[in-house]
């Protein structure tokens, strides 16, 4: 397609999806004059439009140039999230607006609904604390990520000691048995025929599935706590907000555009961040999260490597290795070279 | 009265004008027009992943002993030439120096191995190596930018008889300073417990670019990820300006990928045990020891450096052995540095003014 095509292409889609835009708006403020159709709610609204931005910046994908493509895709993101704020000040006000009529205190009035959306939002470390108290459970969710892989495996292995010892005497039908299985498995994974697996990897394998266990344990650990840390840090951004308000009614200042009420917002909650950050608890909680999901990589590569070492593929441990030692050999030969140029020069 | 008096109408109009808008004049730009780099110059040496260049002379005498730039492994060097009128490169260009510059390229997989020493003992010194030649010199002028800086700092102290002078930009020196997040969090006061070098590496071979840039965002997490984009509506009338945003979005995600042994040395041994301005780095088996830096040395640094703060590159003078320190500082952040309209009217004609007055 020409360069014109993508571009008359680009402009189509673009006066299209301004259009929608439009409608929609008008729409809503039709709904809100009185439609006899039940009024959506501000979080649907936003909804609405975050996928029809979406889908639309999808369908543009095809002619727009990366920066310019992912430039779109962060300033949608950063729109979709005031829409979610101006949900979240709609909501404030449907709470305060009656209390402030009746003379009632307002602050009071966003402080609980400021506690009522932080827990809607950052409900996670309570759920997901409820989790660890189970480990049967926790192991089942773990086992649940490789079952799909290693489930058929698992199940040849323990068929094969039995299968050999009869082909052993003379029963060949269990060979055959055998290699079904193990064709079966292979297809149901890695979808490739495959050599004879060694006897006693069951347990090796148990032993790495185990210790994978473990790391997985301390990273669903350190996750909830690093949540329990941003919990608390939400809650202090929440505390902010409702006192820069506070001091916008001090100074008899008022808030009329989106824009605006974002900026006081990220204002405030950055010193609260920033703030935070610098402290122990986080730097700490942090470094837990960092270290627990490493671990856990280290021991979902092993578990892969695991496998890809029982059909000769090349692992990545294996390709690091050579890596290290070719640049090793480059190195001697570096060295070399400058040792002949000097003699060279010499000479 | 309430202070947020927003009616809900008014809010998803604005909402909706200005995401059509961005999407209007967004639309109308090509990623051929957003250009960096374009100061000409030519590759004169090359050495596994990295390039040598020399730009091109604007003055028809350049100034005798020609300036090596050498950039932090963690971004592109293009941000010393972003664009044509914010570019540190030109200026330095049209006031008569000789530019030459080390771009590092981007480290692969089998660079995972790649060393502090392979980088300071191999590459930047093959490099002076290559300029001293080219232009029949035993010495040349320096200036390290940022890690680059702190790179050009070991180099020099192991091979002070190559520099003839030395300028270090935003450079750490010190990294034990609780002013940085950047250093807190790498582990100034909680050393591997704060970040477990050992394992990121271990787990990942290079360190991805995009790890790195997600961490650099939360250095300031509402500024560079709501609030800079808030600003985009401010100037997406202006095409200049819509670019010139767009080129800096491209430099910050543009973010090569750190050779593992290489980040793992400089976390270790520099962030996190300080070992830089206590004599404790060897690079090879030679022991880097800032004193043995003689040569001139002037220091610049910005006041509101959130990435290295000034506590970390003030403490240069301390250290080295030079009777010819000097320092300057701007009232800006690091990137402001390179790209403030204001810096780059004043620091090209002081980085001139003092190779030259030393040439």
């Amino acid at each position: 397609m020409t360069e014109k095509d993508w571009s008359a292409q680009t402009s189509e889609m673009v006066r299209s999806w301004s259009e929608a835009q439009r409608t929609m708006l008008a729409a809503w403020m039709d709904m809100l004059q009185g439609s006899s159709q039940k009024t959506p709610s501000f979080a649907e609204m936003a909804q609405e439009w975050q996928k029809l931005a979406t889908q639309s910046l999808q369908a543009w994908s095809a002619a727009t140039d990366p920066i310019i493509r992912t430039t779109a895709e962060q300033f949608i993101a950063s729109q979709g999230l005031m829409l979610r704020f101006v949900d979240f000040t709609a909501k404030a006000w449907e709470t305060t607006a009656p209390k402030i009529k009746s003379g009632e205190d307002w602050q009071a009035a966003i402080a609980d609904t400021m506690e009522q959306l932080r827990q809607s939002w950052l409900g996670l470390p309570a759920q997901a604390e409820a989790i660890t108290e189970d480990m049967d459970t926790l192991w089942e969710l773990y086992l649940d990520q490789w079952r799909a892989f290693g489930q058929p495996w698992e199940s040849v292995w323990n068929k094969a000691p039995g299968l050999l010892g009869r082909t052993a005497v003379g029963e060949s039908a269990a060979l055959f048995e055998l290699s079904d299985s193990f064709q079966q498995a292979y297809q149901q994974t890695l979808g490739r025929l495959a050599g004879s697996p060694n006897l006693g990897i069951a347990r090796e394998f148990i032993s790495r599935l185990e210790q994978g266990f473990d790391a997985f344990m301390s990273l669903n650990l350190a996750n909830i706590e690093y949540q329990a840390v941003m919990a608390d840090i939400w809650d202090e951004a929440f505390k902010q907000f409702g006192e820069d308000l506070a001091s916008l009614v001090e100074k008899d200042e008022k808030i009329e555009s989106v824009r605006e009420l974002i900026l006081l917002w990220t204002r405030g909650a950055e010193q609260t961040f920033l703030k935070a950050f610098q402290t122990e608890r986080y730097t700490l909680t942090q470094g837990k999260l960092l270290s627990a999901t490493m671990h856990y990589r280290i021991s979902q590569r092993r578990i892969l490597e695991e496998f890809l070492e029982s059909f000769d593929l090349p692992t990545r441990s294996e390709v690091d290795e050579a890596h290290r030692r070719i640049y090793e050999l480059r190195k001697e030969v570096k060295a070399l070279k400058k040792q002949v140029k000097r003699l060279e020069t010499v000479n | 009265m309430f202070p947020i008096q927003i009616r809900y109408t008014d809010a998803v109009r604005e909402i909706v004008e200005m995401t059509v808008k961005a999407t209007q004049n967004l639309s109308q730009l090509q990623e051929s027009q957003v250009e960096y780099g374009t100061a000409p110059k030519e590759a004169v040496y090359q050495e596994d992943n990295i390039v040598l260049y020399h730009y091109a002379p604007l003055v028809e005498k350049p100034f005798k002993i020609p300036l090596l730039i050498i950039y932090a492994l963690v971004n592109r060097p293009y941000m010393v030439d972003l664009q044509e009128n914010r570019s540190l490169v030109r200026s330095l260009l049209k006031l008569g120096i000789d530019i030459y510059l080390i771009d590092w390229g981007y480290p692969q997989r089998n660079d995972r191995w790649l060393t502090i020493e392979d980088h300071v003992n191999e590459y930047i010194s093959n490099c002076v190596e290559a300029v001293c030649q080219r232009h029949d010199l035993e010495q040349i002028n320096l200036l390290g930018i940022c890690q680059g800086g702190t790179l050009t700092l070991c180099y020099a102290a192991l091979y002070p008889e190559k520099v003839k002078n030395l300028i270090t930009m935003v450079a750490p020196v010190d990294f034990h300073v609780p002013d940085g997040l950047l250093n807190v969090w790498s582990g100034y006061s909680y050393g591997p417990e704060s970040m477990n070098i050992d394992a990121m590496v271990d787990a990942q071979g290079n360190i991805p670019g995009d790890f790195m840039n997600f961490g650099f965002l939360m250095l300031k997490p509402f500024q560079l990820n709501v609030e800079k984009y808030l600003g985009l509506t401010d100037i997406l009338d202006d095409e200049a300006k819509l670019i010139n945003f767009l080129r800096m979005e491209k430099w910050i995600f543009d973010s090569p990928d750190q050779a593992g042994e290489t980040f793992r040395e400089f976390l270790k041994d520099f962030y996190q045990e300080n070992k830089l301005i206590k004599d404790e780095i060897y690079i090879g088996e030679k022991q880097v020891q800032l004193e043995n830096i003689t040569m001139p040395v002037l220091n610049v640094y910005a006041e509101q450096d959130h990435l290295v703060p000034p506590a970390c590159s003030i403490p240069l003078e301390k250290y080295v052995g030079t009777e010819d320190y000097s320092v300057l500082s701007f009232p800006v952040g690091h990137i402001g540095m390179y790209v403030s309209s204001k810096v780059q009217k004043s620091l090209p004609p002081a980085i001139a003014e003092w190779l030259k007055a030393r040439g």
